[in-house]
């Protein structure tokens, strides 16, 4: 019987290279690396604002997504977002260690304020490019309130005390502004169900 | 908003901040009331949920410091050689998958076993999307505490208000872990597993993610500890959501 060439690790999907990884295979392990680097040290970065402290959030991060690749279920969802959520959480931990603020906000509201084409690779994909267009159009107070709370994970209450601003704005501005990126992202879906 | 039944205007911003995982105490228990009758309200819940997970693809990337996939790469090969650090969820030869608490009496082996499964549990855990149960049997919420299983293996119920909310199984071996499994919380987002020593001490061992009210998470336990008197999941403002009373 005639064997298919095997795909390049390049070719292969996110899912593909954590399947990869977990059966031991050396290859996948380093195009996984190549793959997530950006997109995971970019978050940590935007996130804590420190170049030495991201470099440690995302080498762990990809040293436990290599460690637990062998129990990932691509049934739960996609290996982007379960990458970039265990480096959420360890930037989470370690803010809450240092007790440091997040300095890191202020940036991270105006790059997810404009809806500029950018380079990486991830802007490409459409989930992104909407996200990015939804946020685009969200006032600054309410996108800054929503990061807060989905990205650093901070309560109403504190979000309404990092703000300077009463609890139920704080909670209206969170709301509003994850209404809008729902809205935008049930709406992307529309269109593409109308365009298949 | 999409909700329309009765009441359902009074928790419109509650919903954003339950699918965020940052509601907390009174509000959070009034709602979840609220959502096992609402099922407007909860199918609003988990479509915020979604769009709450997508908003991490849409942050920038951003070019590691030079040398990032090396040191990656390195630690990679570290952990490969270490034999004291398992690859989480990998089959061991000759091995089995751990069954569950109850049943045949555990060799060392076994419970080794038993922490790869609770390692294995971290992974799914800390990022919010459940596991397949390693425990079996529906997480055996209804364990008594300080239950020694074999050994080092201490089983616990983790309770809440006296209500079973999942079970915690901690290997007291070399290396020590702490594994549980949480249910029906009624809570998502991230919450903090705390243990006190005997001696009174407490530790925080790690932060893990609750998705749906469930999760499960597993964390190696720094060494020296001792005997552990007892494990919390607090919720990030530092309420405690469930207790375990892990003495025997």
């Amino acid at each position: 019987m005639r064997r298919a060439p095997r795909p390049e690790t390049g070719e292969l999907t996110d899912e593909a290279l954590l399947a990869g990884m977990a059966q031991g295979d050396d290859a996948s392990a380093v195009a996984f690396v190549r793959r997530y680097q950006r997109r995971v040290f970019g978050l940590a970065y935007g996130m804590v604002g420190d170049a030495g402290m991201a470099e440690d959030i995302a080498q762990e991060a990809l040293v436990r997504a290599w460690r637990h690749a062998p129990v990932f279920d691509a049934r739960r969802g996609s290996a982007t977002t379960w990458v970039l959520t265990i480096a959420r959480n360890l930037a989470i931990d370690a803010l809450r260690v240092r007790r440091s603020v997040p300095v890191g906000a202020d940036e991270l509201v105006g790059l997810l304020g404009h809806d500029r084409p950018t380079e990486d690779a991830l802007a490409a994909t459409e989930i992104a490019g909407g996200l990015r267009n939804a946020l685009a159009g969200i006032p600054v107070e309410q996108r800054r309130a929503l990061i807060l709370a989905a990205v650093y994970g901070y309560t109403a209450h504190e979000v309404g005390r990092l703000e300077a601003i009463p609890l139920g704005t704080a909670k209206t501005r969170i709301r509003t502004a994850l209404s809008k990126v729902r809205h935008a992202l049930d709406e992307q879906a529309s269109h593409h169900e109308d365009v298949e | 908003m999409t909700t329309g039944g009765s009441g359902c205007g009074r928790f419109a911003d509650d919903l954003a901040e339950l699918a965020l995982g940052t509601l907390t105490g009174r509000e959070r228990a009034e709602l979840l009331g609220h959502l096992e009758g609402c099922p407007r309200c909860t199918e609003e819940v988990e479509g915020l949920s979604a769009a709450a997970d997508s908003l991490l693809l849409a942050v920038p990337e951003a070019e590691p410091p030079v040398g990032f996939e090396v040191r990656v790469l390195d630690r990679l090969a570290a952990a490969r050689r270490d034999p004291s650090v398992p690859r989480l969820g990998a089959r061991r030869r000759g091995g089995r998958r751990w069954a569950g608490p109850a049943g045949a009496p555990r060799t060392r082996s076994a419970r080794r076993l038993v922490a790869s499964a609770a390692a294995a549990a971290l992974l799914a855990a800390s990022v919010g999307f459940g596991i397949g149960r390693a425990t079996g049997g529906g997480g055996r919420s209804n364990a008594a505490p300080g239950v020694a299983l074999n050994g080092n293996v201490v089983e616990a119920s983790l309770l809440s208000a006296g209500h079973a909310r999942g079970v915690v199984y901690v290997d007291e071996g070399d290396p020590g872990w702490l594994f549980m499994t949480v249910e029906r919380m009624g809570s998502v987002g991230p919450v903090t597993c705390e243990v006190t020593t005997a001696s009174g001490h407490t530790v925080m061992l790690g932060t893990f993610w609750l998705q749906s009210g469930h999760g499960a998470w597993a964390s190696q336990l720094p060494g020296n500890l001792g005997p552990l008197r007892s494990a919390r999941v607090r919720a990030s403002d530092g309420t405690v959501l469930a207790s375990a009373s892990l003495s025997v």
